[in-house]
């Protein structure tokens, strides 16, 4: 136990917490122009800037800007801003719904595979544009290279910078005193794309493919077995889809399986290196966000808040998975390797319920073994990492989030010590609450509204694969996972079908940007607002005992929402064990 | 509380304005950024990293693909279906360990055919004498991918008497290969032993063809 589970987490931690702090330096130094930081960044940077910086990255961008015709001097208000990011992504939407609807007469099709129906390309095309990656297709057969590359993954980088970019000018608005101006959308975007995701994508795919990875346009392989079957294996420009998939907090696997598949996470060395790396395309985002506001220990304290609330998930998925299923109990065999149904042997129990947990806490919804086939601690403990939707989430969009609970607790915790209540110098007034009430709402009214129209009806229940109260779980999961822009799911639900793909659309489309609207409407109130100094009596976002408001007011508002509906899933199952 | 106190005195000095940006300008900049993007993710990266790939690793890149006496007989990552008796058999698997699809029957742990299945492998191994305890829970239950190519050496060892049978290959011999064959958990510490199944039956499978050319 010490040395199969402890030692190798707390390394795994410690791990993550050395790259948080390289990455986000390095995210905050990118930024550092746009936001009109002046901060004193690590001397290596030094460096950066003179052989990097100067000469390739600033050449790179101009010639960006100047053929895009973007003018990056340019500052735009919330309004402007958030229009070019909302239509950018709607242009992008409209080109994805039409790559899908008609892939099979487009070239890079060498398994032959046909168009997507409406409802499936619709589905596609809006968990796509909004970084969610839900899976209701299966990759090797029902899309084409041509999708894989042209839609899949450029959907991935883009809508991993728009939630970059959006941040960027989310963080200078509250560092702008009574200046509406949060600078160029378009500036911020780009430069995710040049600085953020291409390069470090571009490292991982290499090493992807090195572990044995593929990365061929050839089609399926057909050999003859040992045993002289036939068997056809599915293959493709693998590396570099699981790559950005990985890093941008994406998460559609280029195979039904996702990363269980052998192709796309054939080790656990790369298993390793990919679950770092899917939690540090967004932590890194809450390092530098303090660099920005320049309180780096308030970065800090958002990133230990958040870990201590997914440390503590991972301990009771840890608790459920190592423990084995108690249905085969009673047959004599060796359970000590844990819940092992629905995982990969090279992974174990372990690494997939570590998996598990950090891909419900992030929105990366990419996963390493089938969450279905977990236990009901397992699976209590992802569905209340997806309840909260303010862990790590997503690239960019992370950080948006989980403020909407930082205002909160601001709010709460100067009134309760009877101070005037402020974040950063800036008055928090009805306003800003009254937008971040609305935000944390309608989670709970995006995922329980279908999942109770689900239950009821026909076409919702038919999906259900498994008995009993796991099977209320599966759709629970389904609308958890659209609303959070996860991506993951209980997979045993038939989720391919008309009502599933537009409901789940839907809410998919709706819970990515309706926030995004209201974030942005807080952004450019607040930039309005006077930065005051500090006084003795502010309350201190930087400290422990912030923290510790912090996780009790995400607890308590964002969890306890969710505990009559998870009561029916997980919690019933759980005690029917008994 | 908040609406009695005094209106803020922002609320009358002006604020520096921003820059406007025409729709038909957002319109124009949206199309121009999204052909950029195109051009260097989906084209750019694609094919760098498709070039240096295949560049140093061909054969990773092109799929591990294993071949036996000039031909291809499979991949090294993805599991095949053995089923006779002569080799090593694999975990089970809903798809048939078919190439072209992925994931499992995702069964709840509570659901009865987990246990089902669980029984029937169990009595075709009490067929040959081998008890549940020695069974580990991996060999009665599904991967995630239901390709999985590894099993744990301890679901190898329960098959030597059954292969050592019918190949005629010693005991000692398998168990010797199965060893070679065991990959160890990554620094130690992460992941799982395991054999790779492909690997190991090639063997076997070498040994009976230059037993059978003496």
């Amino acid at each position: 136990m010490f040395f199969g589970v402890v030692v190798p987490l707390i390394l795994f931690f410690l791990a993550l917490g050395v790259f948080t702090y390289l990455l986000g330096e390095y995210l905050g130094w990118s930024f550092r122009a746009e936001i009109g930081v002046e901060e004193e960044f690590p001397s290596a940077f030094h460096y950066l800037e003179k052989y990097i910086e100067r000469p390739i990255l600033k050449p790179i961008e101009r010639t960006i800007f100047r053929l895009a015709g973007v003018d990056p001097d340019t500052s735009m208000n919330w309004k402007t801003y958030l229009f070019s990011a909302l239509l950018l992504n709607f242009i992008l939407f409209l080109l994805l719904y039409l790559i899908f609807l008609f892939q099979g007469g487009l070239p890079l099709n060498p398994a032959d595979i046909g168009n997507l129906d409406w409802d499936l390309a619709f589905h596609n095309a809006a968990t796509f544009v909004s970084n969610t990656n839900q899976q209701h297709y299966a990759g090797e057969a029902q899309l084409s290279y041509f999708s894989q590359l042209g839609a899949v993954l450029l959907a991935m980088f883009v809508s991993a910078a728009t939630g970059m970019g959006l941040l960027v000018g989310f963080a200078k608005g509250l560092t702008n005193s009574e200046d509406p101006r949060l600078g160029n959308f378009y500036v911020a975007f780009v430069k995710s794309l040049t600085r953020f995701l291409l390069p470090i994508s571009f490292i991982l795919a290499i090493f992807l493919i090195s572990q044995g990875v593929p990365q061929t346009f050839s089609g399926p392989a057909t050999v003859t077995t040992l045993e002289g079957a036939t068997q056809t294996i599915a293959r493709g420009p693998v590396a570099v889809v699981e790559a950005i998939k990985m890093w941008g907090t994406n998460g559609g696997g280029f195979f039904a399986a996702n990363a269980a598949h052998p192709f796309e996470n054939p080790t656990p060395f790369t298993n390793m290196v990919l679950n770092l790396a899917l939690l540090l395309g967004t932590i890194s985002n809450f390092y530098a966000f303090g660099i920005w506001v320049k309180k780096r220990k308030h970065g800090l304290v958002l990133v230990g808040a958040v870990s201590t609330i997914v440390i503590l998930l991972l301990l009771v998925a840890l608790a459920g998975e190592l423990g084995g299923n108690p249905g085969l109990d009673g047959l004599g065999i060796d359970q000590s390797l844990g819940n092992m149904e629905g995982k990969e042997v090279r992974f174990g129990s372990m690494l997939s319920t570590l998996w598990g947990v950090s891909t419900t806490s992030t929105t990366s919804g990419s996963v390493n073994s089938m969450h279905d086939s977990f236990t009901a601690l397992g699976g209590l403990a992802l569905l209340l990492g997806m309840s909260l939707n303010s862990l790590f989430a997503g690239v960019g969009t992370g950080v948006l989030n989980l403020l909407t609970y930082v205002f909160l607790a601001s709010f709460i915790g100067a009134l309760m010590i009877g101070r005037a209540p402020g974040y950063l110098g800036k008055r928090l007034e009805s306003d800003e609450i009254k937008l971040a009430a609305i935000i944390i709402l309608l989670l709970p009214t995006l995922v329980l509204f279908p999942t109770g129209i689900a239950v009821v009806t026909k076409f919702g229940k038919d999906a259900i694969s498994n008995p009993g109260f796991h099977g209320f779980s599966q759709v629970i999961y389904e609308f958890f996972s659209a609303a959070a822009n996860n991506g993951s799911g209980f997979e045993g639900l038939k989720d391919n079908t008309v009502f599933y793909n537009v409901s789940a659309g839907s809410v998919i489309l709706l819970a990515r940007y309706i926030p995004l609207v209201l974030q942005m409407m807080i952004a450019d109130s607040l930039a309005k607002k006077k930065i005051r100094p500090e006084s003795e009596g502010t309350l201190k976002v930087e400290n422990l005992p912030f923290l510790v408001l912090l996780v009790v007011i995400m607890v308590v508002i964002g969890g306890l929402v969710f505990i009559p509906a998870i009561s029916l899933g997980p919690i019933a199952e759980f005690l029917s064990l008994w | 509380m908040a609406e009695e106190e005094p209106k803020e005195e922002t609320e009358e000095t002006s604020l520096p304005e921003a820059d406007s940006v025409s729709i038909t300008k957002s319109f124009s900049t949206g199309f121009r950024l999204l052909i950029i993007a195109i051009a260097l993710t989906s084209v750019l990266y694609t094919l760098a990293a498709t070039g240096i790939g295949n560049l140093i690793w061909s054969g990773a890149a092109g799929g591990n693909l294993v071949k036996q006496e000039g031909k291809v007989i499979g991949s090294k990552m993805i599991g095949q279906k053995f089923t006779s008796e002569k080799y090593f058999q694999p975990r089970p698997s809903s798809k048939g360990y078919d190439g072209m699809d992925s994931g499992s029957a995702n069964l709840a742990p509570t659901n009865d055919r987990i246990a089902e299945r669980a029984k029937s492998i169990l009595n075709d191994l009490h067929e040959e004498g081998i008890e549940p305890e020695e069974v580990p829970v991996s060999f009665v239950t599904e991967s995630g991918s239901s390709l999985d190519p590894h099993i744990r050496p301890a679901s190898a060892y329960l098959q030597v008497p059954r292969v050592s049978r019918i190949t005629g290959i010693s005991e000692d011999r398998l168990m010797e290969l199965i060893n070679i064959k065991t990959e160890g958990k990554f620094l130690g510490l992460y992941g799982q032993k395991r054999v790779n199944l492909l690997s190991l039956n090639l063997k076997v499978e070498k040994i009976l063809r230059s037993k059978s050319n003496e």
